[in-house]
């Protein structure tokens, strides 16, 4: 058991690395926890100038609708540039282009107004939904006549209904679920990064030539040393694990409920055995500590981007999403990808990275046993 | 307690291992010399199973080295040329791991780490980091993690290079002291100095062969350098050269000022002989020295002068 001890040992040497990393995670982790909560929308009132060039009686009552709840300027025939330079100088919020055939375009349910905002801004959102609310209203208040039933669509447009939430735990589940999952998934680039960089010093060193040269030639066969170095990095890769598990369940401990905790487990070991692969395989290239270090950091950082970790993989499009279903740390995330998921919708995922781990493990006992005939 | 017979080790087209044959008995220090590239590193790694060969044997305390022969690496220890410490664990936590691959007892390890820690006088040390100590001193962890476990056959290899004078004396003095304590030490060093005064026989080895081996009044005896007395005449003459030239197995006799260096060819009495022609001749003198090969002439003669790579 000397190796096995003396790996622990190291591990332990790289406390002062260790707990900062751990505290920062928590730290963050915590934070993030206490910020969730209910978002709130307020509508405010806008600086809006109006080009008219319509001067019909749906353009007057959109007019009347936006004047209802905004400052609004009405013009006759404007340049777009001027409208623009406004926009841009901030002096208004928002400018609306009436053009002269609105009425017919609204009666046929096509784009019929043109609008100019700052689109970085939140009042060109609001602005954009009030002109569709009235145009989708207007749109159904016709009459058979194909004139605009004013008194209708102001009566429309004005009307309110009481909505009740139900504060049901669907949506509760939902929440901790979405929490959750986001904890697990930057839980995963801890566990890689924390692994790769202890693991991938430590064995930098235990494998330099000339300590393997006293090692071989002790009494100890190689079968004993492999088994005691991948059981101490195990153990600490576990403990690892179970700090992150248990670290999940402390923080969200009243709000468990629709956490899928054993998958998040299930995960969380796996990911873990796949980075010692991986790392396994890395360190029978190389024992560079700048390359390991180098390699930690590019990896799991590439990995985490890349599968949707840090910004969710549907926002780089088709293409990335295609590239992060061969990727390792998004099957990670698929076994616990909603909040009822079940075994077998898992077991893809699990078997892929199931694979991954066994690749990794062949590759690396390829180059390490190609690096220990050419060493000595 | 050694005994390497005939062994072969080719590196693809490199013969690194030529029929190379020695043996070494209990309780002796054995240098094992040669330049650069000859073989000394490979023959050691055969020696240690860390290395396979292709033909030849090779044993140890009489048993066949292999891999998995536990019983023999037990009974060995090696210190490398190159610093085989971890740089994260101290001075103890080193010995101990090393000590650890071969002691299993607790209470007995400890007791060994002790030892070897006083062996090496690293007292003052014990809770020091690698990079703390000086580079004698990580020379003597060094040395400390490959005896702590008190290894019957100890395979130094060049254990004093980039040393002081004074951690150089240490180590050496330690050699010496593991000898009196019955250990088999194989030496590998480029100080040829250092090797003539510590070890008691020496293996040189040129192109993957063993070209010599013995003592070193063994080795003096096998090489056709000349033995050189130089002698400070009062009474000398113009004649005086050409007369000594008559003592037999004189080579040459140089003439410089009024000493007279007289080289013979083997050694065989050389000094009684001159003495004796002095006194017959009734010639008087003020000094006489006589210089035997050194062990560097020996080396230099057997492996040649031109540079290696």
């Amino acid at each position: 058991m000397t190796i096995f001890k003396i790996i622990l040992l190291h591990f332990w040497k790289f406390k002062w690395m260790i707990i900062p990393l751990a505290l920062v995670f928590f730290l963050i982790a915590a934070m993030f926890s206490s910020f969730g909560g209910t978002d709130t929308f307020e509508s405010e009132k806008l600086g809006v100038t109006v080009v008219d060039e319509s001067e019909s009686g749906s353009s007057k009552a959109l007019i009347e609708y936006l004047n209802s709840s905004h400052d609004v300027e009405v013009l006759g025939k404007t340049p777009r540039n001027h409208l623009e330079e406004q926009v841009f100088l901030m002096e208004i919020h928002g400018a609306v282009i009436i053009p002269e055939d609105f009425e017919r375009h609204v009666k046929n349910g096509e784009p019929a107004v043109e609008i100019i905002t700052d689109e970085r801004a939140a009042s060109s959102v609001q602005l954009d939904s009030e002109i569709s609310k009235f145009l989708i209203f207007a749109n159904a208040q016709f009459n058979e006549g194909g004139e605009l039933d004013s008194d209708k669509l102001r009566t429309a447009l004005t009307d309110t209904v009481n909505v009740e939430l139900n504060n049901d735990t669907m949506n509760a589940d939902g929440e901790n679920f979405e929490n959750a999952a986001a904890y697990s998934n930057f839980a995963a680039y801890w566990l890689m990064l924390f692994i790769m960089l202890s693991v991938g010093n430590l064995m930098s060193e235990y494998n330099k030539p000339e300590l393997q040269k006293r090692i071989i030639a002790a009494p100890i066969s190689s079968t004993s040393s492999a088994v005691q170095i991948l059981g101490a990095q195990s153990l600490v890769g576990f403990f690892a694990v179970l700090v992150m598990f248990f670290g999940l369940v402390g923080l969200y401990y009243n709000r468990l409920d629709g956490i899928p905790l054993t998958h998040i487990f299930v995960a969380l070991v796996l990911i873990m055995a796949f980075t010692l692969a991986l790392q396994y395989a890395i360190n029978a290239l190389t024992t560079n500590r700048f390359i390991v270090n180098g390699l930690a950091n590019l990896i799991t950082l590439g990995l985490a981007f890349l599968s949707g970790i840090f910004i969710p993989i549907e926002l780089f499009g088709d293409g990335a999403e295609r590239i992060a279903e061969f990727l390792p740390l998004y099957h990670y995330t698929q076994i616990y990808a909603s909040p009822d998921i079940t075994w077998s919708e898992s077991a893809l995922s699990i078997g892929i990275l199931l694979l991954y781990i066994l690749a990794f493990l062949i590759i690396g006992i390829i180059f390490s046993n190609q690096r220990k005939s050419t060493q000595l | 307690m050694i005994a390497m017979d005939k062994v072969v080790k080719r590196y693809k087209d490199v013969i690194a291992l030529d029929h190379f044959s020695f043996q070494a008995g209990e309780n002796e220090i054995i240098g094992l010399l040669g330049p650069n590239g000859c073989g000394k590193t490979t023959a050691i790694n055969c020696m240690l199973s860390l290395l396979k060969f292709d033909q030849g044997t090779i044993e140890l305390f009489g048993e066949p080295v292999n891999p998995n022969n536990n019983k023999i690496k037990r009974r060995i220890g090696i210190v490398p040329q190159e610093l085989a410490i971890f740089d994260k664990l101290n001075v103890v936590e080193n010995i101990d791991f090393y000590c650890g691959l071969y002691v299993t007892n607790k209470a007995e390890r400890k007791q060994f780490v002790d030892e070897a820690i006083s062996f090496v006088g690293l007292e003052k040390y014990k809770k020091f980091l690698p990079k703390q100590l000086s580079g004698g001193l990580k020379r003597r962890l060094n040395i400390a993690c490959g005896i702590a476990h008190k290894p019957e056959i100890l395979f130094l290899d060049e254990p004093t290079v980039a040393v002081d004078a004074q951690s150089r004396n240490f180590i050496l003095e330690g050699v010496k002291k593991m000898k009196a304590q019955g250990t088999t030490v194989i030496y590998t060093t480029h100080y040829l100095e250092e090797a003539e005064n510590l070890c008691d026989s020496f293996v040189i080895m040129d192109n993957g062969r063993n070209v010599a081996n013995g003592t070193l009044d063994e080795l003096q005896k096998s090489i056709s350098t000349t033995e050189s007395i130089t002698v400070k005449f009062i009474s000398g003459n113009d004649t005086l050269s050409s007369l000594l030239k008559q003592i037999p197995h004189v080579n040459q006799v140089i003439k410089t000022g009024d000493k007279y260096n007289i080289q013979f060819d083997k050694h065989y009495n050389n000094l009684a002989n001159l003495i004796r022609f002095i006194e017959d001749n009734s010639l008087t003198y003020t000094e006489i020295a006589s210089e035997q090969p050194s062990l560097s002439s020996i080396f230099l003669e057997l492996t040649g002068k031109e540079l290696r790579d």
